[in-house]
């Protein structure tokens, strides 16, 4: 057990220095901040003392080491625009961000494992057909689009819900329901699957023949069994949604760490940026990780090496 | 003697892809009370769909009775409803399975799907069935019970996981009792405990045992009479005494012929030729007359029923010796 524990918290440190490297690198390609920062007819010595203040222009692999070596004390350094510290700016806006994301994981466990299971149950019946094809089209459009779409006839034309930012509750709507519907097709359709494949089990013929009812196998013998790979998927999918998030911000204005992350680029306020994507990444590896807990804990069958 | 399961004429349709069959085409018998009825033959016969269609077991939407009846105490179960037949199973009919290391449920303990009937047959408190279930695997011999209710299926030999499964499907003292295979998928020295521990439940409780098996010499450990299906239909019916004595069907000596004896070491093992049939390709007429021996021009027309002195045959090799008119079918 302590052995596994060790094992992904190696992991984890490598996901994460991936992560801030592939990163660090890409924001770079995106040009050189400093030009941003100064008005377009700044003379060129300007300039340079301004780029050799903020250490761009040192070669990049002394400014990466250099930031590696901070990063790892949890330095992030300051915003170049507000010149507040970065990380603390992220974990600002962070509970907006965590709201939206489990708000949607809720919704869509609430409302997907339910109906995953009764498709099973009425397989090959209209129910079911037309289930497994709006979980196709949940998972083949683009959460950007289908926000869109939602603000379009919701908000503009309908006027039930407001067009974005993160006012009254009910501006939590729209998004949270954007977000979800991805996630939501796929434990719709994963449920269903991993349902029928154990209504088919010799346990399953024992229980019926021992009297249990159809509704007590479906809600509670069969599910068990079935939740065992759905609790990796849910899981993982936290995560999922913590990066659809970022997204799903951006169309709506949700002032979360994607709202940060995205208005930091425009910017190109570097530090920012590294700090929103240290974040995110960490929290993936460590919802990972818990993923691979929470499945020991309810399989019996699998103690962790 | 009174009967307690009276199966007459039964049917059973299944919907495959290639259109549908019947894996069971009429088949009729009673057992008695107190009885072991033992139905034997190959892979593929009805042996088990004819007990998963007595426990209303049969897949659902894909396979149906259409035709027959089954009688369980004087009740016509055929057509009960679902939930209906829930109150009979696990309470006066139950089953045991085959396969004992996938038939108990992986990620629930002992303790809880033995629970299971006596919550939903009985009135009992759950400090009570939790009496019950020890007392119960006291008597199916397993050991030190009070930890095993605790443990998952995974932590038991095959041997004992069989031993759950009997007393899961004894645990409310059913009338009857469907063991389909039960001791085929287990090493020969825990078959010999399992068949002793079923003989011993059922001296003790006078329970009706449908013991089914291709094993035919544990037919004649347990069982008192003998059914012998081949594709879907009985083919022979006898006491078990006048079975292994005096087989009539070429298909049964066939079998009694398969099984290895102590004097017939050096000679190669006996066996029927060919195998059973599909379903979609029965042969007209006998539908074992192409693999039988004995098979002559009459056998392309279905074969009578004959009822001799001690048993019944589906045989035109006994059409002369019938007592009192056949059936013709």
């Amino acid at each position: 057990m302590s052995e596994f524990v060790i094992k992904r918290f190696v992991q984890t440190i490598i996901v994460i220095f991936l992560a801030l490297t592939g990163v660090f690198f890409l924001v770079r390609l995106s040009g050189d901040p400093t030009l941003l920062f100064l008005p377009p007819d700044a003379p060129k010595g300007q300039i340079e003392v301004f780029r050799h203040t903020l250490g761009f222009d040192r070669p990049m692999y002394v400014q990466y080491i250099d930031f590696i070596s901070h990063a790892i004390h949890g330095d992030f350094g300051d915003s170049l625009v507000t010149k507040e510290s970065a990380l603390g700016m992220i974990l600002s806006s962070f509970p907006a961000t965590l709201q939206l994301a489990l708000s949607a994981f809720v919704l869509s466990l609430v409302v997907a494992i339910p109906i995953g299971v009764f498709s099973a149950y009425k397989r090959d019946t209209l129910f079911d057909k037309l289930g497994v094809g709006l979980t196709v089209l949940g998972q083949a459009i683009p959460s950007f689009w289908l926000g869109l779409l939602f603000i379009y006839f919701f908000a503009v034309k309908l006027h039930w819900f407001p067009t974005g930012g993160r006012t009254t509750p009910i501006s939590m709507v729209l998004p949270t329901v954007t977000l979800a519907i991805y996630s939501m097709a796929r434990i719709v359709r994963f449920t269903r699957s991993k349902m029928l494949d154990v209504l088919k089990k010799d346990y399953i013929r024992t229980i019926r023949a021992a009297g249990v009812s159809t509704f007590e196998i479906l809600t509670k013998y069969a599910l068990k069994n079935a939740l065992l790979p759905i609790i990796t998927l849910i899981a993982l999918d936290l995560g999922v949604l913590l990066e659809g998030a970022v997204i799903t911000e951006i169309v709506f204005s949700w002032p979360g760490v994607g709202m940060q992350i995205m208005n930091a680029l425009m910017d190109r306020d570097f530090p920012v940026v590294m700090a929103g994507i240290f974040l995110i990444s960490l929290i993936y590896s460590v919802i990972n990780f818990a993923a691979d807990l929470l499945y020991s804990a309810v399989n019996p069958q699998i103690r962790l090496k | 003697m009174k009967n307690i399961l009276d199966v007459s004429n039964l049917e059973v349709e299944f919907q495959t892809r290639r259109g549908s069959v019947r894996p069971l085409r009429g088949v009729s018998f009673q057992v008695h009370e107190g009885e072991t009825l033992g139905i034997v033959g190959e892979s593929g016969c009805g042996k088990s769909v004819t007990s998963l269609a007595v426990m209303g077991l049969l897949p659902r939407g894909k396979s149906e009775i259409s035709r027959g009846q089954v009688l369980f105490e004087g009740q016509n179960i055929t057509h009960l409803k679902e939930r209906d037949k829930r109150k009979l199973r696990g309470n006066k009919m139950s089953m045991i399975f085959q396969e004992p290391m996938t038939s108990l449920n992986p990620v629930f303990t002992i303790g809880d799907q033995l629970s299971q009937p006596l919550k939903k047959h009985t009135r009992l408190g759950n400090k009570e069935i939790m009496v019950k279930i020890i007392e119960m695997l006291k008597l199916v011999g397993i050991p030190r019970p009070d930890q095993i209710v605790q443990q998952y299926p995974h932590q038991l030999s095959g041997g004992m996981r069989q031993r759950v499964m009997i007393c899961l499907a004894i645990i409310c003292k059913p009338d009857l009792l469907i063991a389909d295979e039960p001791t085929t998928a287990l090493d020969v020295t825990i078959q010999a405990q399992i068949i002793n521990l079923l003989k011993k439940i059922k001296h003790e409780t006078n329970m009706s045992i449908i013991f089914i098996t291709h094993d035919l010499g544990v037919v004649a450990e347990i069982c008192d009479r003998v059914i012998v299906m081949y594709t879907g239909q009985i083919v022979e019916e006898a006491d078990v005494r006048t079975f292994f004595n005096h087989p009539k069907h070429p298909y049964s000596k066939g079998l009694l012929a398969s099984m290895p004896k102590e004097d017939e070491r050096k000679q190669p093992l006996m066996t029927i030729r060919g195998h059973v049939p599909s379903l979609n390709e029965l042969p007209s007429g006998c539908t074992f007359s192409n693999r039988c021996p004995m098979a002559f021009a009459k056998c392309h027309v279905a074969p009578p029923t004959v009822h001799l002195k001690e048993q019944m045959c589906r045989c035109w090799l006994y059409a002369d010796e019938q007592e009192g008119g056949s059936d013709g079918k």
